[in-house]
């Protein structure tokens, strides 16, 4: 089960066309989501998330359509979203932020409560708890947001360019958060580094001018790198196929 | 929330400490008006008239709070609670300081009164928390629209220019719509109902325009897209309500003048009998010293029915304009009404055993008592000489001396003495003790008032004459 867009159209206030009839469905697992800037990633992301509304069309997670009112609160209970910028919340601790995450979601005071120390454990932060969530270095409040989708046990986890800024030490890190993550929930990531594509995610979309122009599995993104791409740079190269001359 | 993180990071709890000392201090040191002696409207009034603290602090909190929520980026976070659970989760603790600091005021007030029978007066206390809540939600806009920097204090000091700028504008009506029981009460008054429902209505008309605001905003927490068909059917519902408890506000209070208050009724009255014909009433604050104002009155009476002043048939601490009192037969259930004083001759003389004829006395005096033991026996007896004097002096009856002088300022010279004279005499033939006088009133005065005590109860009585005729003189 994941997330399905259905001749999905979207454009901001007094904006341009940020999508235009968009027809797809991500796959289940890891999936990385590429794409130039201004592709419509964020937008994407956001529309699945329901944190935007499409202007037609419509989003849909398995049997669940956000547009319907009854069935918005179940929406967004399993579809965890950890957008651009994670802020903390001035005054929290880690343990508090993940806990009021929980409860925005949905949850139960106390087992919102309960469950913050397993999340943050599960991104490594749990000796962090009761630290303030402002002290954060940047790597750290990624995972603290990462921790905030996976306390109301997301089914799907959306990330919008997540390892944005960070430094290679804090990405490694968050490569290991994700493959932990997916053992329970299916994640979407959208970024633009691709040196780690194979070891971490099962499929590749790439979207480009509001299309999606590609998405398969890694191999087969692969598979579309020329012959004779530079050893370690073929994520590069099948990406730059796939927009063609000038896109990037 | 059970979460410490609405409470620890709250802003209410940084706001708390200060708050609650400034109101105490203003409470404990606020005497404007006066103490509210007992009665609790006017203590319920005092207390609630701390909001123009509680409330700028209430609603910077809020904004604090807001500012918390969209610095957090709630709104973006596809929450599954509602706007309004989201809110009122951040909220809830900075509207139960602005409760706890009512309380504390209202306990200040309480500790500053020496007795209060009954309760705080709800209706005010009720209008005061629709106030909070409006505050609550203005600031809580302010959060969403503005930066903290700019909320923050815009909320703190419009808030409380808000509270106290109005007071001192035109029309006087324009302050009670600021703040509920504005200038309530003397004991003989009650709250004006529009004293009441114009500030609550105006606190719904500010909360109804920073729900719309608030609606509208893209930075406000909400379950739906912003710009939905909901969000724009809150807005449009939001200002109608505001519109039209903006309107009803303004009606409910343009009748009003500087203070809000109305006639208290006289049914509060509490009542004895202080012999056969007379009654004696007193606020029910005031019951406590009934029988000792009681005793006060027979010792009056007893006093002044020898030299011709009829014993009246109420002695009351309702003000003359708003007290009938109609005695039923044989005296004993009479009932007060509400009307004018009568100001004819003696009702029934049995206390005086026939003695002089009565001078146009009236039938109903006025006395006033305080809850307070400071305020003694002999400060009833000297209030009670000092109203009956003054009814006397006003009696329409009465005719100037044939002897008055002809200049003008000779002639209210002479009238004044005459009425200090008339004062200070029926302040002993009330009760008072002649050495009490002699070190209240003037020694020149006293010569004057002492000899004509040292008269028979005749002679007292022709002197009083005269002097009354003599008071007369002064310009009316």
């Amino acid at each position: 089960m994941s997330v399905e867009f259905e001749s999905c159209t979207h454009r901001y206030r007094r904006g341009p066309l940020v999508l235009d009839r968009l027809s797809f469905a991500f796959p289940a697992g890891r999936t990385v989501l590429l794409g130039p800037n201004g592709a419509g990633k964020s937008t994407v992301l956001a529309l699945a998330a329901s944190a935007l509304r499409p202007s037609a069309g419509s989003v849909r997670f398995g049997a669940l359509d956000p547009a319907v009112r009854s069935q918005l609160r179940s929406y967004r209970r399993d579809v965890g979203w950890l957008p651009q910028q994670v802020t903390a919340v001035p005054g929290m601790t880690c343990r508090e932020q993940v806990a009021y995450a929980g409860w925005l979601k949905g949850m139960a005071r106390g087992e919102a409560w309960t469950g913050a120390v397993p999340a943050l454990d599960r991104v490594g932060l749990a000796k962090k708890a009761d630290q303030q969530a402002s002290s954060l270095s940047g790597g750290q409040l990624r995972r603290v947001g990462v921790a905030q989708t996976l306390v109301h046990a997301a089914r799907l986890v959306l990330m919008d360019e997540p390892t944005a800024g960070l430094d290679p030490a804090q990405r490694t890190a968050f490569r290991r958060t994700v493959e932990r993550l997916s053992e329970v929930a299916d994640v979407i990531v959208s970024t633009h580094q691709t040196e780690d594509l194979w070891e971490v995610y099962d499929h590749v979309v790439v979207l480009a001018g509001g299309t999606v122009r590609f998405l398969g599995t890694v191999d087969a993104f692969r598979a579309l790198a020329p012959p004779g791409a530079a050893a370690g740079r073929e994520a590069e190269a099948a990406y730059a196929a796939v927009l063609g001359d000038g896109e990037e | 929330m059970v979460f410490r993180l609405h409470l620890r990071a709250n802003a209410a709890f940084a706001a708390a400490g200060p708050l609650l000392v400034v109101v105490l201090l203003y409470v404990f040191a606020e005497e404007v008006g006066g103490g509210p002696d007992g009665y609790w409207v006017a203590g319920t009034a005092k207390a609630v008239s701390a909001l123009m603290f509680i409330a700028p602090v209430v609603a910077a909190c809020a904004a604090w709070e807001a500012g918390r929520l969209r610095r957090a980026g709630v709104a973006g976070g596809a929450p599954v609670r509602g706007g309004f659970r989201i809110a009122m989760a951040s909220l809830s603790p900075v509207l139960a300081l602005g409760l706890l600091a009512l309380l504390v005021s209202l306990v200040g007030v309480r500790v500053g009164m020496a007795a209060a029978p009954g309760w705080p007066e709800p209706t005010i206390l009720a209008a005061a928390v629709v106030t909070l809540c409006g505050w609550l939600a203005v600031g809580y806009a302010l959060g969403v629209w503005l930066p903290p920097a700019a909320s923050v204090p815009l909320a703190l000091v419009g808030g409380y220019l808000w509270q106290v700028y109005p007071p001192a504008l035109e029309p006087l009506w324009l302050r009670h719509l600021t703040q509920p029981a504005r200038g309530c009460c003397t004991s003989a008054d009650a709250v004006a109902a529009g004293g009441l429902s114009g500030p609550a209505l105006a606190a719904v008309a500010l909360a109804g325009t920073a729900v719309a605001a608030a609606a509208l905003s893209r930075r406000a927490p909400r379950r739906g897209a912003p710009g939905g068909a909901r969000s724009v059917l809150v807005t449009a519902v939001a200002l109608l309500v505001a519109s039209a408890t903006g309107v009803a506000a303004v009606r409910a209070v343009s009748g009003l003048g500087p203070d809000a208050v109305a006639a208290r009724s006289a049914d509060e009255l509490v009542c004895a009998d202080a012999g056969a014909a007379t009654r004696v009433c007193v606020w029910p604050e005031h019951e406590r010293r009934l029988d000792e104002t009681v005793e006060v009155v027979r010792t009056a009476v007893a006093g002044l029915a020898p030299v011709g002043i009829a014993p009246p048939a109420l002695v009351t601490e309702l003000p003359h304009q708003a007290a009938q009192y109609e005695p039923a037969a044989g005296g004993e259930d009479g009932a007060v009404t509400g009307g004018a004083v009568t100001d004819g001759a003696a009702t029934d003389d049995s206390a005086s055993g026939g003695t002089p004829p009565s001078t146009g006395s009236p039938d109903q005096w006025t006395i006033t008592v305080r809850a307070a033991t400071s305020f003694t026996t002999d400060d009833i007896r000297a209030g009670l000489a000092a109203d009956l004097a003054g009814a006397l002096l006003d009696g329409g009856s009465r005719t100037p001396a044939a002897d008055c002088p002809a200049d003008p300022a000779d002639a209210a010279d002479q009238g004044f003495q005459a009425a200090n004279h008339l004062f200070a005499w029926l302040a002993v033939r009330a009760g008072t003790e002649p050495q009490e006088a002699r070190d209240r009133f003037d020694p020149q005065l006293w010569t004057a008032v002492g000899a004509a005590l040292d008269g028979d109860d005749a002679a007292q009585a022709a002197w009083f004459r005269a002097t009354l005729d003599r008071a007369g003189c002064a310009p009316r």
